[in-house]
Formats: structure tokens, sequence, C-alpha cells
């Protein structure tokens, strides 16, 4: 059996920056992926991450801006660390190679993101991601990190109450392995795909964050899921926020830029949540066009749309048929980004003895009720590295307990039967179902009676996944097990959203009730646990910590 | 749209030898291949098995050849492929072993990327500063373009030379390798010359642009492939027969404005010229090698213009 201090499981910016970090205290680290590392999905990551820089900046106002974006639903002590370390992880990204784009003095450049105090979002065109995710990638291959690339994790291994590695299919083999581990570190990314035309990537199916649960970890805030303002109508896919950081417009059908209405001090750069309201409310009361809005960059002229959109401009014109040199770009509100996850501590520990968690799968939670453009980015570095320090520290304090040998016989006994299974529904149709009750029930605007149908579609839908099959029955690169196997994470994460949402009974953030319009911190400012049952989740709550910032009215 | 597919096939656990399915498939008119492929997976064959993920051609993980050229799948229009060519057909890429139908073993294609050291190596005599190294914003031009390299690995396995002589590390791992040559905090530029002109380095591109065509982002390996060996020039890194050679065909046009093509082995191979004899015997006795002694063309001063100019432009 392969046997680790600290096994990685996800290759995007968050595990490897975890990677990178516990290498520095232990030899025996390992990534395992399901995709090769530069496969993942920060790699789409397009408008950039936050850092107070400026001499103007300060941390404290971006933690602020932070504190007030997440609705005061935050944690505040995390997001001093996010807001107070930011600045040198940027740098330290800097210096690893990362490439950002130069003000003309040749310092990192920043632009204006939303719901931000002042231009502190650093970038690389519109490739932000991109760049990051290969100089992470270049700095494993220069220190010699251990990578098992198309590695399918399919179970957590605990015993006695702790983590003791995991459970993966080695897809080019199509062989079930076990890997031992004294620390395992979930970074798998989002789950945004419970929803119809995400702007995800088709693999951020919420695996680690269904394995935590799974396996007694706790998810936190689940029901805060965020709808991006613009993504494309075809198929979700993200123009990102900084088209409107370079100051781009929104219009509805009159050609208005209704953000005056609705933001008139920050207007097209308020919050995003703010922001895809307004959006679907022109929508709903007739003045989109198509079911869209319009995002005009024409003003902006070409040259500066070919330097730092070239991507979006790309997207735009192969996706929708547009240039947005010429043409304003249809765009709708659409998932984006869960703000909840596996619940941990600033150290990224989470409930459970030996599992650390990171990035968008974890909920330290610094995005609250609703995520600032360019902070998840930033958390996926900030909290990666803290994560691959706490966990190599603790690999490195405790002896090599057993891994529970049934654990591999009984995942793989699962895994035949799925695959032996003659008759049933193939678990495509079921994840098209959910995504449909998501966006019909679970949507911008929320109510207790769709929520409650979205609740029972979801229990049905987990019976039914119960009895699912798979076509392809061989062993090797076996994409519709792995596919199936997803489609059962997104239900259980759906079936947490619906039920987390339905229970709290206030609007906040991301999270927007017509029958409950308002904030109420009297009861609700608090954050909701899911902790896995054989019957559903069951939910508990928690108390918010603040430092300095006690709640206020929020407007932008 | 109904569409129909032809689809290469290979499951190593049941099949001897790759073979062909035919799909027919009800599309909307503006479907991308991968759009089609997914559609075919769910509602025909379950067994159909490929690498996707972004769905917006960033994450390089769906690159296959439709009709015979390396694409990403989600990038390509089905509308697109039909009206040029009738009809679509989808094969994996060249040169990697198959695993399962279009997906193929990269690992090879990692070693290479592997190969020109893609990480920063600044100056080890210079400490690294408190703040962020300063960079002159026109000097990232190059460093930028080829940055949008997802490494899909269309260009590497489209390339003509990789066909011929599979040690090549190809054009993907030498758009890598001007991306740090350009970049100005980088300490290790003359090393890097050094080791992208050693055999299978840039010298053995044979300018034939088919990566520069084919590479779904824009990132033209060809024209990085150009400056590397241009700088490498520069510098004095011309040690390689690759540039020996360039320079001999240089020399050889500047003198008669005609390409020698007996003196030009020996200008390249110096002494190893030797090791040609069989080929050179052959070639004599089928009246292939061409006399040593050539005539300039008529009109030389066009030819010293020619060269004046360019030399100008630089
Ligand atoms: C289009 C788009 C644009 C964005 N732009 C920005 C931006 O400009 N600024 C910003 O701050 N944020 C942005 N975000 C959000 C941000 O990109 C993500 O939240 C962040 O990149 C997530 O990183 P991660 O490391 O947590 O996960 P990911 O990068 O998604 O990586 C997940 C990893 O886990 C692995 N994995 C998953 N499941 C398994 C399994 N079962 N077995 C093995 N491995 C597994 C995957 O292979 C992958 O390597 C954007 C998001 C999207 C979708
Ligand atoms: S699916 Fe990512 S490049 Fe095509």
């Amino acid at each position: 059996m392969l046997e680790y201090d600290v096994v990685v499981v996800g290759a995007g910016l968050a595990g490897m920056r975890a990677a990178i970090e516990a290498s520095k205290k232990t030899a025996k680290v390992a990534v395992l992926t399901k995709v090769h590392p530069v496969r993942s999905h920060s790699g789409a990551a397009q408008g950039g991450i936050n850092a107070a820089l400026s001499p103007a900046d300060s941390p404290e106002s971006h933690a602020f801006d932070t504190v007030k974006g997440s609705d005061y639903l935050g944690d505040q002590d995390a997001i001093e660390v996010l807001c107070s370390e930011a600045p040198g992880d940027i740098i330290e990204l800097e210096h690893m190679g990362t490439v950002f784009s130069r003000a003309s003095d040749g310092r990192i450049a920043q632009r204006p993101f939303g719901g931000a105090g002042f231009p502190r979002t650093c970038y690389a065109s519109d490739i932000t991601g991109l760049v990051i995710l290969h100089a992470l990638y270049e700095q494993m291959l220069k220190l010699g990190i251990k990578v098992y690339d198309e590695w399918f994790v399919t179970s957590l291994a605990v015993d006695d109450g702790v983590c003791r590695g995991i459970i993966a299919i080695d897809l080019k083999s199509g062989k079930l392995e076990a890997v031992k581990a004294k620390a395992v570190i979930l970074a798998t990314g989002g789950c945004a795909p419970v929803f119809h035309n995400s702007s995800n990537a088709l693999i951020s199916t919420g695996d680690g964050m269904s394995l935590a649960y799974r396996a007694g970890a706790t998810l936190m805030d689940m029901e805060f899921l965020q709808f991006h303002p613009t993504t494309l109508k075809a198929n979700g896919v993200l123009i990102t926020e900084g088209a409107r950081g370079e100051g781009g417009y929104l219009l509805n059908a009159l050609g208005e830029r209704f953000m005056a209405k609705y933001a008139p001090n920050k207007m097209e750069l308020a919050s995003r949540d703010v922001v895809s309201r307004a959006e679907q409310t022109e929508i709903e009361e007739g003045r989109g066009i198509d079911g869209c809005v319009l995002i005009d960059l024409r003003h902006l002229g070409a040259q500066k749309i070919k330097e730092r959109l070239m991507q979006i401009r790309e997207l735009a014109m192969d996706i929708a048929g547009v240039d947005p040199i010429e043409q304003p770009i249809p765009i709708r509100p659409g998932a984006h980004y869960s703000m909840g996850g596996i619940k941990t501590d600033v150290h990224g520990a989470t409930m459970l003895k030996g599992l650390y968690a990171a990035g968008e799968c974890a909920c330290v939670s610094v995005h609250g009720a609703n995520r600032l453009g360019g902070n998840s980015l930033l958390e996926t570095i900030v909290f990666g590295r803290r994560a691959g320090r706490a966990a190599s520290e603790l690999a490195c304090s405790v002896a090599g307990a057993s891994f529970p040998e049934a654990a591999l016989s009984d995942e793989e006994r699962r895994i035949s039967e799925l695959l032996k299974r003659e008759k049933g529904e193939r678990a495509h149709v079921l994840r098209k179902e959910l995504q449909e009750a998501a966006n019909t029930n679970l949507g911008i605007f929320r109510v207790a009676k769709k929520m409650q149908n979205c609740v029972e579609k979801v229990r049905e839908l987990k019976e039914r996944y119960a009895r699912a099959i798979v076509q392809d029955r061989g062993r090797i690169f076996n994409t519709d097990l792995t596919n199936a196997l997803q489609t059962g994470y997104l239900i259980d994460l759906g079936e947490a959203m619906a039920l987390g949402a339905l229970a709290r009974e206030e609007s906040r953030g991301a999270h927007s009730r017509l029958d409950f319009p308002k904030r109420d911190d009297e009861k609700w400012l608090k954050h909701t646990l899911a902790y896995w049952t054989p019957n559903g989740p069951r939910l508990g709550y928690l108390d918010v910590t603040m430092t300095k910032w006690p709640p206020a009215e929020r407007s932008y | 749209m109904l569409v129909s597919f032809k689809i290469q096939k290979f499951n190593p656990e049941v099949d001897a030898k790759p073979y062909y399915r035919d799909y027919e498939i009800e599309l909307p008119e503006r479907a991308t291949v991968l759009e089609s492929i997914i559609a075919i997976k769910e509602e025909i064959d379950g067994t159909l098995s490929f690498r996707c993920s972004c769905r917006s051609a960033i994450c390089g993980s769906c690159a296959m050849r439709i009709n015979r050229c390396a694409k990403l799948a989600c990038k390509a229009r089905v509308a697109d492929e039909v009206n040029r060519h009738g009809s679509i057909l989808i094969e994996p890429l060249q040169k990697l072993k198959v695993i399962k139908d279009l997906v193929v073993d990269m690992d090879p294609f990692w070693r290479m990327i592997e190969k020109v050291k893609p990480y920063l190596m600044p100056d080890p005599n210079e400490a690294a500063p408190e703040r962020e190294r300063l960079v002159d914003p026109s000097t990232t031009e190059d460093v930028i373009r080829n940055s949008l390299c997802i490494l899909c690995a269309c260009c590497h396995t489209d390339c003509n030379v990789a066909e011929l002589e599979p040690g090549f590390v190809g054009p993907a791992a030498l758009a890598k390798g001007q991306r740090y040559v350009a970049d100005t905090r980088d300490g290790a530029t003359d090393e890097r010359l050094k080791s992208l002109s050693e055999p299978h380095g840039l010298w053995e591109c044979a300018r034939c642009f088919a990566c520069t065509q084919v590479c779904p982002k824009g990132v033209d390996p060809r024209e990085s492939i150009r400056r590397i060996g241009h700088l490498a020039y520069e510098r004095g890194i011309r040690s390689d027969e690759g540039i020996k050679h360039a320079q001999a065909f240089l020399d050889s046009v500047k003198a008669s404005g005609r390409l020698n093509e007996a003196t030009l082995p020996l200008k390249t191979k110096g002494l190893g010229v030797v090791g040609m004899t069989p080929m050179a015997l052959q070639m004599f006795l089928k009246g292939k090698v061409p006399f040593p002694i050539q005539r300039p063309v008529p009109d030389m001063e066009e030819i010293r213009k020619i060269f004046e100019l360019t030399e100008k432009q630089r």
C-alpha cells in the first residue's frame, strides 16, 4: 500500500499551494488529482486576485470590504488573516515566477473589482488563474513533488474517528488503490454544477465536500451559492468581473445603465449578489432581451479590450458570436461559486481529526453570505499554505496508525456492484433533473414553497440514485463510472443546500428570500452546519466570530 | 440539425485494435464538437471515452483530431466542420499511445515540457527583493503570449518534425522555453539558450508553421522558436549543427545569391560530414550531387539590397 505523511487531494491552486508548503516539512507528500494539475479549474479564473499592496490601501480596509461583502456572515478573525497575509502571499507568488500585468513603474498592476473600496485586484490580462496555476505546477516540478494524476478519489478511510488515508481509482489502470496518510488535505474545488449551466468546469462536482460530509466532517453554510452577474446565455461560461472593473456598463433593453437604481454609488461594481439581483429583476420585469441583459464594453476601445480582456473577447466571439469591440454581449446571472463547504478553522483543520480542507471546497469562513471577486483565488493561496503547514506539522508529530483494512474491500464491493447493476437509470438523467430543480427552485430569488419542492425532488433523486446504473462496464478510464459517482456527490450537496436554504428564514448575501426579504441579525447571524445522517442532513448552527466590525446596514 | 460522426474507438480490455463507429445525433445549430460527443455518450454510447473539463478552451483537456487536424473539441463547431468537410471524423491525437477511445497517454508530452526547466531561475547572486521584482510592462508581450499556452498538445502532436524525429522537444516546450527566456526576472538566459539549442532542440524545427496554424490559443509557437533562435545567434551560441546550417545558408546566399547544396553539409557538419559519405555516394550515382562551384546570380546588386533592407528592419 502506498504511504505518505501528507496526501493532498486536488491540484488546483489550493492543493498545489498546500503541497508546496507541506513539502517544506516532510518529503513524504503526494498530490492526487482526477485531472492533470494544469487541467484544474483554477486555470479558468480570469479576473484576478486581491491584496492591499499599495501604501494608499490597507489590509484593514480590504478586511472591512470583505466583511461587508459577506453581509456580516464571514468570520472576522479568518478575514483578518486572509487580508493581512495577502500582500506577502502575492509577493511570494511573484517571486515564484507568476506573470502579472504591470503598471508603468514596473510594479504589479491592480484593477478595481466589485465591492472593493480600492483597486486592489492583481491580474495577468484576463488569464490570472492560468498563470498562477502554471507557476505553482512548475514549482511542484522543481521541488519534485509526487503527483498521481488521473486518480479519482472515491472515499476517505476513517478509523477511530481519525482520517487515515484515501481510496482512489487509478483511471489509467482502472485499479482501486488505497493510500495511507497521516494527514489528508482536501482541495477539490467547488460544486456550482448542482445548477444547470453554471460557470464551472464539468469536473467541479463537489467531490471533496461530499466525501468529507459522508466521512463525518461538517459542512457549513451550503445555502450560500453565488450567482455571478455576467455569464453567457448558451452555456454559462463566465465573462470576468474584470470587464466591469475596466469600466464596462450593464444595460437593459431600454439602453439604461440600470444599476443606477439599485446601487447608485458603486453602480456596476456593487457586490455580486446585489448586481445579480438587479439583473434578475430587470429581466423579470420585462426589461431584458431574450432572458438576458447586456454588458457593453465598446467605449473601452479595441486596444484595451485586446490587451486586458483578450480571453473573454475570444469566448464572446466563439460562444455568443459577438465581438465586444463592436457589440454588447448578452449575459445573465449564473451559478458560480460555493461560499459554503467543509467547515475548517484558520489552519484548515476540519471537524474530523487528520482531515484538512482548503480552497473552494472549504468554508473557513471568509466569504460569509457573499464572496467578493478576487478573494477566492486569494483564499486558495493563503489557506492552502496554512493547511499545508498545519497538516505537515500534524503528520510529523504523530506515529503512523494502521489503515482500516476493510475500507478497500468495502469500496471495491460498492464499485463492482455499481458496475454490474443491470436495470435502472443512467446517472446523467438524475444529474439533469437535479440541475433543473435547483435552477427552478433554488435560484436568485427563493421562497419556502419552491425550496420545499426542491428538497422533495432531491430526496426522490437520492432514492433513484441508489439504483442508478452505468453503461460502461470496463475498468480502464471509465468516465461513465466517474460521472455516476460525481452525480452522487452533487445530489448530496444539493440536499444540504436546499435544506439549509429552507431553514434560513431571512435574506442575507446570496440567499435572498421573497418571503423573508430582510436580514435578521437577531435570529440568523449564525452559520448553518450540516451533519450527514442516513436520512439526510441534520442541521445545526454556530455563532459568527466578530472582532472589529459590528453588523451594519449594507448598501452600495 | 442531424449530424453524422465517425469516431475511432478502442478499448484495450476487449479490442485487439482500434476501429471506427458511426453515430448520428440531432444537435442545436451552434453545438460544439464537445457538446456533441457528450450527447452521444449520454444518449447512445456510454462507453465513449474522452477527456473534458472547462468547456471554454482554457484547460486543454479536450484536444483530439477532428477531421484530421488537432483541435479543441470545445472550440470546434459542428456546423463549421460539416460545412468544410461534409461530415465529422474524430480520432485521438497522433503520436501518443491510445489508452481508450480518444484518451491518449500524455506522459511523453509532459516529459518534453519538463525538459525546458519551466520555472523561474533568478540570478543566484541577486537576493530576492522584499517587494515584487520590477518588470517593465513593455517587455511582457512575449511572456504573456506564451503564457496563453494551455498545454493541450495540439501543436506537439501535429508537428511534422516530431513525426519523423520523436526526440524533438516540440513546439509547446519551446514556447514554454521562450516564456522564460523572455522573462526579465530570469537569470539563466544563456544556460537556457544553450540547452534549447542542443540537438532535438529549436534548430530541429523545419519552419513549416503547422504548430502556429493548429494552436487554438494564438500562441504562435513558431514565432517563439524564431525568437529564441535569433537570441541564441546574437549571444554567440552557435555550436549546434542547426545554427551552422542556417549560417551556411545565409553565407551562401549572401555570396552568390544561390544555395550551394554541395558545400552546405560540410559547413554544417564540419568533419562530421565524413559520416555522410555512403549517402553522398548513392546520391552521386543517381546524379543528385550538385556541382560545388556555382556562378553567382546575374543581379547580385538586388541580393545585396535585400540583405541591407533586412538588416535595417531588425
Ligand atoms: C470561470 C471562473 C472564473 C473565476 N475567476 C476568479 C477570479 O478572477 N478571482 C477569484 O478570486 N476567483 C475566481 N474564481 C473562483 C476560483 O477560481 C475558484 O474558487 C478556485 O480556483 C478554486 O480553486 P481550488 O484549488 O479550490 O479548486 P480547483 O482549481 O477547482 O481544483 C480542484 C482540484 O481537485 C481535484 N479533484 C476534485 N475532485 C477530485 C476527486 N474525486 N479525486 C481526485 N481529485 C479531485 C481536481 O482534479 C482539481 O485538481 C473563478 C471561478 C470560475 C469558475
Ligand atoms: S474542455 Fe477545457 S479545453 Fe476543452
